[in-house]
């Protein structure tokens, strides 16, 4: 998936692989992959099934 | 009359068939986009014409007869079955929070998507689950450098009764040849650096007796499972978990729950009491089948809490600067003093973070000696106030 992770461009199958150390119980629990993703805050990144062109944020 | 069940895992979608099958109008809610919860993650095939099946659905509060649901959404019920789940306890060492460390529950999902997050994996924790995790890691092509069992498992051997009674819980051992190859007991990860990962030989409470050094990109880790029980915070419960029952009735009137919220036994387990509680639910008597399936289950279920009991030697894997609350970033030193959970809370910010002590509380309690009283929180999910906003006033219909 190509996708835009803090205005860069990145090449990933998961989105697990952009959030080394925050990403951790996978399932919705322990907020840790918390992201701005395609304009909507406060989104557990780990709930995200991710698609080319999604805009990732985790730093404003 | 309305049951309405959360959680679409194996235990709530056998409640909610059952309850359809009695004739009750049954909506089945979930936070996931599709039937199987963690276990048939994406497998499941459910569709009943009975059930109404609400996917992507966020349950976060119980009333009376009312289920709240993120949207704003509310939903009346006669009888709720409550299938939440459970997930996996970690344990800190010094560098659990950095890179390379999930839990064996996150790795077993990205396994299920054709994900391994790392080339050379570790699996190490307590319990049965670690060897699944372990094969699916491998059937994706990453090297295991090895699967760490905490406990012993000459500590089966005094379990007799639920090893006869489950048979076919320890010829499914026999699945995972390949990984057993790589298991070794009295053994953990006791710390990450890096690729630098110090493995400890344990004694009989967990304390390290002597030390390793492993390279792996990927440590999974689990000690057991914490059971999502958020909706019924008042609910009576031993340990962590949900009491129910014979019928799967919690102490909260109408409200029943089944599967990994009231113990960690299986699927199999989960399923017959979903049965059992869709049935009552339903206000019709279980299946005698499934009352037995239960009834076997628990044997199987308590004999692997005791034999997988997290030991509190593990208290001292920990560094003074070694973090228990990931969320508010508080390390072990950060702790004060403290004569209960919510002084605990206040004086360091342990637990008050966006988790709200799901990964953290519990291991904090028993780092400081306080005691631990559940899981308890009002409100299940993190809400946006603009949602709360657009709540209908109370007293207008």
């Amino acid at each position: 998936m190509k996708v835009s992770f803090n205005g860069l461009q990145r090449e990933v199958a998961h989105v697990a692989e952009l959030l080394p150390g925050r990403f951790f119980c996978g399932i919705g629990v322990c907020f840790g992959c918390v992201a701005e993703i395609n304009g909507v805050p406060e989104v557990r990144a780990c709930r995200h099934r991710l698609r080319d062109g999604d805009v990732i944020r985790t730093e404003s | 009359m309305r049951v309405v069940v959360v959680g679409a895992g194996p235990a709530g979608m056998a409640a909610a068939t059952t309850a359809a099958g009695a004739g009750a109008e049954v909506v089945l809610v979930d936070s996931e986009p599709a039937a199987g919860g963690q276990f048939l993650r994406g497998r499941a095939r459910f569709a009943h014409p009975g059930v109404t099946h609400l996917t992507d659905t966020e349950a976060w509060l119980v009333e009376d007869g009312t289920l709240h649901l993120r949207g704003p959404a509310r939903l009346r019920f006669d009888a709720l079955v409550v299938a939440t789940g459970a997930y996996d306890r970690p344990l800190p060492f010094p560098g659990w929070d950095g890179p390379g460390v999930i839990t064996a529950g996150a790795a077993q999902a990205l396994a299920k998507q054709g994900v391994a997050l790392g080339h050379r994996v570790i699996v190490s924790g307590t319990g049965p689950f670690l060897l699944p995790v372990a094969a699916a890691l491998r059937e994706l092509g990453a090297t295991l450098v090895g699967v760490y069992e905490a406990s012993s498992p000459t500590r089966w051997l005094r379990e007799a009764r639920a090893v006869a009674a489950n048979r076919h819980k320890i010829a499914e051992l026999a699945g995972y040849r390949k990984v057993l190859a790589r298991l070794e007991t009295r053994t953990a990860v006791v710390a990450k650096h890096g690729d630098r990962v110090t493995v400890a030989k344990l004694d009989r409470d967990w304390r390290p007796v002597s030390h390793r050094t492993e390279h792996a990109d990927l440590v999974c880790t689990g000690y057991g499972f914490l059971p999502r029980t958020d909706l019924v915070p008042h609910a009576e419960r031993t340990g962590d978990f949900l009491d129910v029952d014979d019928h799967q009735r919690t102490s909260v009137g109408n409200v029943f729950a089944a599967g990994e919220v009231t113990g960690i036994g299986g699927a199999d387990l989960a399923a017959a009491e979903g049965v059992v509680a869709g049935a009552a639910a339903a206000r019709r008597d279980p299946p005698r089948e499934a009352l037995e399936a239960v009834r076997r289950g628990r044997l199987f279920a308590r004999a692997l809490a005791r034999v997988h009991a997290v030991q509190p030697g593990w208290r001292t894997w920990l560094e003074e600067d070694t973090t228990v609350c990931r969320c508010e970033k508080v390390s072990l030193r950060d702790l004060p003093d403290a004569t209960g959970m919510r002084e605990l809370k206040l004086t360091s910010r342990v637990a008050m973070g966006r988790c709200q002590g799901r990964i953290c509380a519990r291991n904090a309690a028993e780092l400081t000696g306080v005691p631990f009283d559940g899981q308890r929180r009002v409100i299940a999910v993190p809400i946006p106030l603009g949602e709360l906003a657009a709540l209908p006033e109370e007293n207008q219909p």
